[in-house]
């Protein structure tokens, strides 16, 4: 064994000696697989190190305590005061005005003296936050803003600004602020005010909508095991009672679960590429063994033996991938350096500029097994072929079935490759579901490719010689019909699901904003002045203007099971995950639609009520009669559900999950959200028109607001078209690839058929026909099997609404067709141009 | 209906007028042919002048790179000249277009090669047929199996070639290169892949098979017996004609 593996490697060296010719498809798909999964690993690593490693600074402190009712018992406020060096801060939304001209929303940060007690917060000029903030000779509170708000109201530093009933003097811009990102959501640019300047403003007022944040920075350094302990003991205390617990490490979970949702999706892509291109190796190492069927035959009859025929050709193909391998391993490494000189300022979180080893193992890995996976096959059979055959016509030598060792080896690939998918998405049932997918689309796209044969053998009337001559190509010994099938029903599925998922999503940002949506949310309405505020509205031209009383509260348990211990469904976690608007009303509002049980009497004045959504209550489990504890202002509320309602998420009108019958806040603080609609062209004018008598009061159009929403999602469609030209790339690869495969034996029958009289716009027709019928049958499988992949990312694992295009996918596979039918005429367009003498006389 | 438009073009060939005789099968006058190599233009044939009538069996013979296949190649269409004229069944095939001379090859040559040159991924029958269909014969089929049959091969209809032996495959070939009804065979060494015995068998079957009617038969080989059996002998030698037995005093 050992004199065979060293002699197979002594003369795979020889072999290679005459070059990489016939593998640069191989190479090709090899570093295109290779590298798109090495990339997004190791990107997405650095950028998971990244927050790791910087998690303290980007949260502001090791330990963040947060809730929307300030006022900590003192048996929260002596543990929070115990618990380390503390930071207070505050984010709120409000408007900004420059009093007669213009106002903008703002997210606004109420800071103490010790913030921020990690990071450094760079400002323009490079003067201390303490001072910035400190009021001025005429008694003026000074602000900090971001660049964005001076642009956005034409400022510049050293004007005054309005929030609420302050005026704040600008002292600096900020160009840096180390915890914004653990903000999540934001709305508006950021503006820093001092917290005993937060009074005056008259922003804080029972009821409106504060975010208290108490920053715990641990004595240095501060072991994760110290954080963890820190964080499992505000558990009782905090966490039990409605309070937010986040520790270090999960300084940016909005941020992580953007990367970690693209890195998987971006990962089942540049995967699924790998295995498409498996196809191409597949083809390539299929096309480069029949042009050494002279040399194995040769080699055989000089007494080479099967196993060292099947070493010598398997080591050659080792060698050359590993060189593939090693271009995608090399690109992967060099992302985290590459991104962090390059998008430093485009990504949200910091890079690690480390390597990042294991995407990359895993990367390389994925490559050895899809090569092992996919160029055993053809090896293993040119081992068995035997030297008489070899020399005869290879199209009529029937090769031997692969033995049992082939089989074996072939099976531990691929369940490599499972293992090593399992370890690369998140939910195991995806890696089941995604093999499943690829295992099922490989032995349909083949057993179509076989059955497209047999009908082909049996359709011998066709009256054209041009129609035989085409259906003839799709069965004849030798026909590319099972690789070409193969490799372009995997390819074109791959581009309609994508374009699938790419429309669904471009359609959620295109029509999320309804027609009967409200132009403004307005927050912080006090109860005092919701009515003439709504007055004011309808006079400066506004109209639908409604109210309803919101409250912020956050469920702690359901039947008495801890909230974070509840089995949910994925699309009703959020409803558990945070805070959330609630509110209370007397009569079912207008419109509304009941799936079960009964609103509550006008009067009602029992024990605690709750009309939950119906989607949100399925997703937790609910049924009528369950109990809900939910912690509202600092007291925890537990109301049974009495009902569900239907809630159509997407009309942006005011829907709450949870609406209460109103004895449940009696006498509680709370303010109004209003909503309104208005022309588009009036919108400018009515927030002038509100916000000077009102400046608590925060504004938000919903345009400027789905506008920050579809950012998000466009980043996500830029990255599902990168993945898209991934894929292209692939299948185009592999299909040439296939179609190149028999190209040799293309040009020799076209020169025969010239010779007898063949004409090139016969044999056009003939190839044009041929292709169409192979791209016709992909198509249908690639629109059906495309459709179902693209369902199952979009309702599955992005948790949108799902709509079929069938245009789009129609249009995708025509045009896909269209390329396909291109491609092939160009790769075998040397057929038709082949000139007879040449050939015939090289015969 | 694919063929039978291309029919149209060729009867637009059709009315040439070669000025040369309708009794001439084929007619070369001082014709060259050069190819460029790496070492610079390599002259095959340095103006050879020719005229074979009409049913006549011609062989050429000649040393090898002397120029016989090429010769067989300018008749067939296959291979352009460089200067000269090149009249075949009543036609000039110097400036027609790659379609016209398949077209012109489909309605009146038949080439037999020493490779065979048959369609491997085609079986006997289809590789006879394919002629006739490109020509858009009603019955390509029957036809086919017709002239397999006569050369002794309707067991073998549905065998491909690899599956066939070489006096087999070249029986196929012959089959292929007269289904069509071609009014010249070109035959270049179409014994010299084969064993002597079969190789005569192939050469009884084509001879027989020409002598027919008036078909034409221009034969290259290196076999002077094989020559011999032709009724007329060229001899080339360096892209020149050496001798030819119907000039010889």
């Amino acid at each position: 064994m050992k004199h065979t593996v060293s002699l197979a490697l002594r003369l795979a060296l020889r072999e290679l000696r005459s070059g990489l010719q016939g593998f640069r498809i191989f190479l090709a798909c090899l570093i295109l697989g290779v590298s798109a999964i090495a990339v997004v690993g190791a990107l997405s690593s650095a950028l998971n190190t990244g927050i790791a490693n910087e998690g303290r600074s980007l949260m502001g402190g090791d330990v963040e305590f947060s809730t929307h009712y300030d006022t900590p018992d003192s048996d929260q406020a002596a543990f929070i005061a115990a618990a380390g060096r503390v930071s207070k801060v505050a984010t709120l939304r409000a408007m900004a005005a420059v009093p007669g001209k213009s106002s903008a929303l703002v997210e606004v940060k109420v800071v103490d003296d010790a913030y921020p007690l990690y990071g450094r917060l760079q400002l323009d000029p490079a003067i201390p936050l303490t001072s910035a903030l400190q009021p001025d000779a005429a008694g003026r509170a000074g602000t900090v803003v971001e660049k964005a708000l001076l642009a956005r109201l034409d400022l510049k530093v050293g004007d005054t600004i309005r929030v609420g009933n302050s005026d704040f003097v600008i002292n600096a811009a900020i160009v840096r602020e180390p915890d914004r990102i653990s903000d999540g959501f934001v709305l508006g640019p950021r503006l820093m005010i001092a917290d005993d300047t937060l009074a005056a403003t008259g922003l804080s007022r029972p009821g409106s909508l504060i975010k208290w944040r108490y920053r715990i920075a641990l004595p240095s350094p501060a072991s994760d095991a110290q954080v963890k302990q820190l964080a499992d003991r505000a558990q009782p205390l905090l966490q039990d009672r409605g309070w937010q617990v986040r520790s270090r490490e999960n300084a940016a979970p909005g941020v992580r679960r953007f990367i970690d949702r693209l890195t998987f999706f971006l990962s089942l892509v540049g995967l699924t590429s790998l295995i498409v291109g498996g196809v191409g190796v597949a083809n390539a190492v299929k096309a480069f063994l029949e042009r050494r069927t002279r040399n194995i035959a040769t080699l055989k009859c000089l007494g080479a033996s099967a196993r060292l025929v099947f070493w010598t050709y398997f080591i050659e193909v080792l060698i050359v991938a590993t060189g593939g391998i090693i271009i995608g391993v090399l690109a992967g490494l060099a992302t985290p350096a590459l991104a962090a000189a390059l998008l430093s300022g485009v990504l949200p979180v910091p890079v690690s500029v480390g390597i990042e080893p294991w995407p990359v193992i895993r990367a390389g890995l994925f490559g050895y097994l899809i090569v092992i996976a996919f160029a055993v096959w053809p090896r293993a059979r040119a081992g068995r072929i035997p030297p008489s055959a070899l020399f005869r016509d290879m199209l009529t030598s029937k090769a031997a079935w692969p033995g049992p060792a082939t089989w074996l080896v072939i099976g531990i690939a691929l369940a490599g490759i499972f293992m090593l998918t399992l370890t690369a998405f998140p939910d195991p049932r995806i890696t089941y579901g995604y093999a499943a997918g690829i295992v099922a689309s490989f032995a349909i796209l083949t057993g179509m490719a076989r059955l497209m044969m047999w009908a082909a053998s049996r359709t011998t009337h066709a009256r054209s010689a041009v129609l035989r001559l085409a259906i003839a190509n799709l069965h004849r010994p030798g026909t590319p019909t099972p690789s070409v099938v193969l490799s372009l029903g995997l390819g074109l599925t791959m581009f309609v699901s994508l374009a699938l998922i790419d429309s669904n999503i471009s359609k959620e940002l295109r029509d999320n904003l309804p027609d009967r949506a409200p132009s403004f949310f307005f927050l912080d309405v006090h109860s005092s002045e919701a009515g003439e505020f709504s007055k004011t509205l309808l006079q400066s031209g506004a109209s639908e203007v409604s109210r309803a009383p919101m409250l912020r509260g956050r469920i702690v348990k359901v039947n008495d099971v801890a909230a974070s211990k509840v089995d949910v469904s994925a699309d009703a976690a959020w409803a558990l995950r945070g805070d959330r608007g609630i509110t209370y009303s007397a009569t079912a509002p207008e419109g509304v639609q009941l799936t079960e049980g009964k609103w509550w009497a006008p009067d009602y004045s029992g024990k605690p009520l709750v009309s939950f959504s119906a989607d949100i209550a399925e997703g937790i489990g609910l049924k009528l009669g369950d109990t809900v504890s939910v912690n509202v202002l600092g007291r925890t509320i537990t109301a049974e559900v009495a009902n569900f309602r239907a809630v159509d998420w997407r009309s942006l009108q005011i829907n709450f999950v949870m609406m209460f019958s109103p004895n449940t806040f009696a006498g509680a603080p709370h303010m109004f959200v209003v909503t309104a609609q208005a022309d588009p062209a009036r919108e400018l004018d009515i927030l002038k028109a509100v916000s000077k008598p009102y400046p608590t009061i925060t504004s938000i159009r919903v345009r400027d607001a789905l506008d920050a929403v579809n950012s998000l999602m466009e980043k996500l469609i830029t990255a599902i078209r990168g993945a898209n030209a991934v894929t292209v790339l692939a299948g185009i690869l592999v299909l040439g690839g296939a179609l190149a495969t028999g190209l040799s034996g293309r040009i020799y029958d076209a020169v025969v058929l010239k010779t007898y009289g063949a004409t090139r716009s016969q044999l056009l027709r003939a190839l044009v026909i041929e292709y169409a019928l192979l791209g016709l049958a992909t198509a249908v499988f690639a629109i059906m099997a495309g459709s179902l992949s693209a369902w199952a990312v979009i309702t599955r694992i992005l948790g949108l609404e799902w709509q079929f295009t069938g245009l789009i996918a129609v249009a995708t596979a025509v045009v896909a067709l269209a390329v396909t039918v291109a491609a092939g005429l160009l790769t075998t367009w040397s057929a038709l141009r082949a000139n007879p003498a040449r050939v015939l006389r090289v015969d | 209906m694919d063929a039978r438009v291309d029919k149209t073009k060729t009867d637009n060939l059709r009315p040439h007028d070669t000025g040369h005789g309708t009794g001439d099968a084929v007619r070369l006058d001082a014709v060259q042919v050069t190819l460029a190599s790496r070492a610079g233009p390599v002259e095959i044939l340095k103006g050879i002048d020719v005229c074979i009538t009409r049913g006549e069996a011609v062989s050429v013979i000649g040393p090898s790179g002397s120029g016989k296949t090429t010769l067989l190649m300018v008749i067939a269409g296959l291979e352009a000249a460089t200067g000269g004229t090149v009249h075949v069944a009543s036609q000039t095939l110097n400036g027609l277009s790659e379609d016209q001379l398949a077209v012109f090859r489909r309605d009146n040559i038949g080439i037999v090669f020493q490779s065979f040159h048959l369609i491997p991924a085609m079986t006997a029958l289809e590789n006879v047929a394919v002629p006739l269909e490109l020509r858009g014969t009603d019955d390509a089929f029957g036809v086919a199996r017709d002239h397999l049959k006569r050369v002794g091969l309707d067991h073998r209809l549905d065998h491909y070639p690899g599956q066939l032996s070489g006096g087999e495959q070249q029986r196929v070939a012959i089959a292929r290169a007269l289904a069509a009804g071609a009014k010249i065979i070109l035959a270049d060494e179409p014994t010299g892949n084969l064993d002597q015995e079969t190789g005569h068998t192939i050469m009884d079957l084509l001879f027989d098979l020409q002598s027919g009617g008036d078909t034409t038969l221009v034969l290259v080989t290196h076999d002077p017996d094989l020559a011999s059996r032709c009724s007329r002998t060229i001899e080339i030698r360096d892209g020149l004609i050496h001798s030819d037995s119907a000039t010889r005093p």
